[in-house]
């Protein structure tokens, strides 16, 4: 039997979404939000971004004042031309290694984030 | 007579169809400079540097020390480091040159730390180690009347 | 005739309602395909916590940071909202990427999907911005030097790098005046292009059909 997208498809989709609110409530409840300090320009504090910017604040490390924005701007906007041009990159050079560059990118980003979370 | 009605419409409507196009790209990239132009603020305001007097007990007789200063612009204490080498009195900026943390003071080393991507400095604010490539700003320092005065632009 | 019926001939759905309900689904899809629902899911999670939130918060340099602890602290539900907004924006950024990898794996963007994958790029930069500028809006410790940080990036551009510090800030510093339009951004100008966007996706996805499995 073929599937259909309603009823077949939608119920599963719903099904998902009443998971997703449920993890989210879960999460909610168990990590409530906390209220950080106030703005305070006299104590030491160590500035750290979210989870998903915490591989670009890695990265700033190895970028000295004058080249902050090749790792700060141009290499996030490199990646995402690379993402942009993936439909016509992969017919030129083959989704492999279309495939590898893109891993290159995700294992940077992966442990980029670990070694800046572990700090 | 119908043909020549015929021509007028196709070179009238392709005429129509170029107004058209043109309104449209140019009143986006009009919205684009509007937006630009809106968004920069028409006068930001000037660094001028202000001088603020510094109590006697808050010089340090030898090394750093750490004082707050209240400015009329900025509704917060700010921080600034003072330091005595040889004698003279140097200020200097708690804000790495880097991406604009504020620096810490290590007594241990007698080394500035930015907290952020690492960037040392000595006490006399040039760099040591890490990222960043000038040293800390220097604030000018007044003395009249024996008394010091610190130049803060914010 | 019930009302549904009735609202939908109004619009004149009817017809092209029973086209996109009818459409057949191909077979073979597996659980990684309800990655891209379940990120659908987490913004419109993050919208309506939002709207709720939008109703307490102040966006004002010296009211900001108060009005956050109310929220906590008198506001009924404030701080589940809070947290539900926190979370969902969590769940929609991991699940975009886990998205983008399955429609990456499954060749899903191959022609005539090209365009639909270049909507999910933007989508998935201008979620990221949103990430940036509701970092600020909590006008505390952490928000105020993610932002000084961030922005000092833009700042660092040789020749107009100035200029474009002066138009994200608002001025030489962050202010109040950078807070207020973080907020313009993050609740008015980057919501309303994501739901174009999103419309544009989905609309595609129905035209063309989800990809047959390889």
């Amino acid at each position: 039997m073929k599937k259909k997208f309603y009823p077949d498809y939608l119920i599963e989709i719903l099904f998902f979404a009443i998971l997703t609110f449920e993890v989210i409530l879960i999460l909610a409840f168990v990590f409530p939000p906390l209220i950080g300090r106030e703005i305070d320009f006299l104590a030491a504090y160590q500035p750290r971004p979210e989870w998903y910017y915490l591989w670009l604040f890695w990265v700033l490390r190895f970028f000295s004042t004058d080249t902050v924005f090749i790792g700060g701007l141009l290499l996030p906007l490199g990646i995402i031309a690379f993402l942009i041009f993936i439909p016509w990159l992969e017919k030129k050079i083959g989704w492999s290694l279309t495939a590898l560059i893109g891993l290159v990118f995700f294992l940077l980003f992966i442990i980029a984030t670990i070694i800046e979370a572990i700090q | 007579m119908s043909i020549d009605n015929n021509f007028n419409e196709t070179t009238r409507r392709a005429f129509l169809k170029r107004v058209v196009k043109f309104l449209f790209s140019f009143s986006s990239i009009f919205l684009v400079i509007l937006g630009l132009i809106i968004f920069k603020p028409s006068n930001p305001r000037r660094k001028e540097y202000k001088f603020y007097y510094v109590s006697e007990d808050k010089i340090p007789r030898e090394g750093v020390k750490k004082i707050e200063i209240e400015t009329e612009n900025f509704h917060k204490p700010l921080k600034v480091f003072l330091v005595r080498t040889e004698g003279s009195i140097i200020a200097l900026s708690p804000v790495c040159t880097h991406l604009g943390c504020f620096v810490n003071y290590d007594r241990n080393s007698t080394e500035f730390i930015c907290p952020c991507h690492g960037g040392k400095y000595d006490i006399n604010g040039n760099v040591i180690a890490g990222p960043p490539k000038e040293p800390l700003l220097r604030l000018p320092v007044k003395i009249e009347n024996e008394k010091v005065y610190l130049g803060i632009k914010i | 005739m019930n009302i549904i019926d009735w609202i939908l001939d109004r619009f004149r759905l009817k017809t092209l309602h029973r086209g996109i309900f009818d459409r057949d689904i191909p077979e073979g899809i597996n659980y990684f395909y309800c990655f891209g629902g379940i990120a659908f899911t987490a913004f419109l999670f993050c919208l309506v916590s939002g709207l709720f939130l939008s109703v307490h918060y102040v966006p004002s340099e010296k009211e900001a940071y108060q009005s956050i602890i109310k929220i906590h602290e008198e506001v009924y539900l404030g701080k589940l909202i809070r947290g539900i907004h926190k979370w969902s924006a969590n769940i929609l950024i991991v699940s975009i990427i886990i998205h983008s990898i399955r429609v990456f794996i499954t060749k899903s963007y191959r022609p005539p999907r090209e365009l639909n994958w270049i909507v999910g790029i933007i989508t998935f930069v201008i979620v990221m911005l949103e990430g940036f500028t509701g970092y600020l809006l909590p006008w505390d410790q952490k928000a105020y030097w993610a932002t000084v940080v961030g922005t000092n990036i833009a700042g660092s551009i040789p020749i107009i790098g100035e200029d474009i510090l002066l138009i994200i800030r608002g001025g030489y510093e962050v202010t109040g005046i950078t807070l207020t339009r973080f907020y313009s951004f993050h609740v008015l100008w980057f919501p309303l292009i994501i739901v174009l966007l999103l419309w544009a996706h989905f609309h595609m996805i129905k035209k063309l059909g989800i990809s047959k499995p390889l």
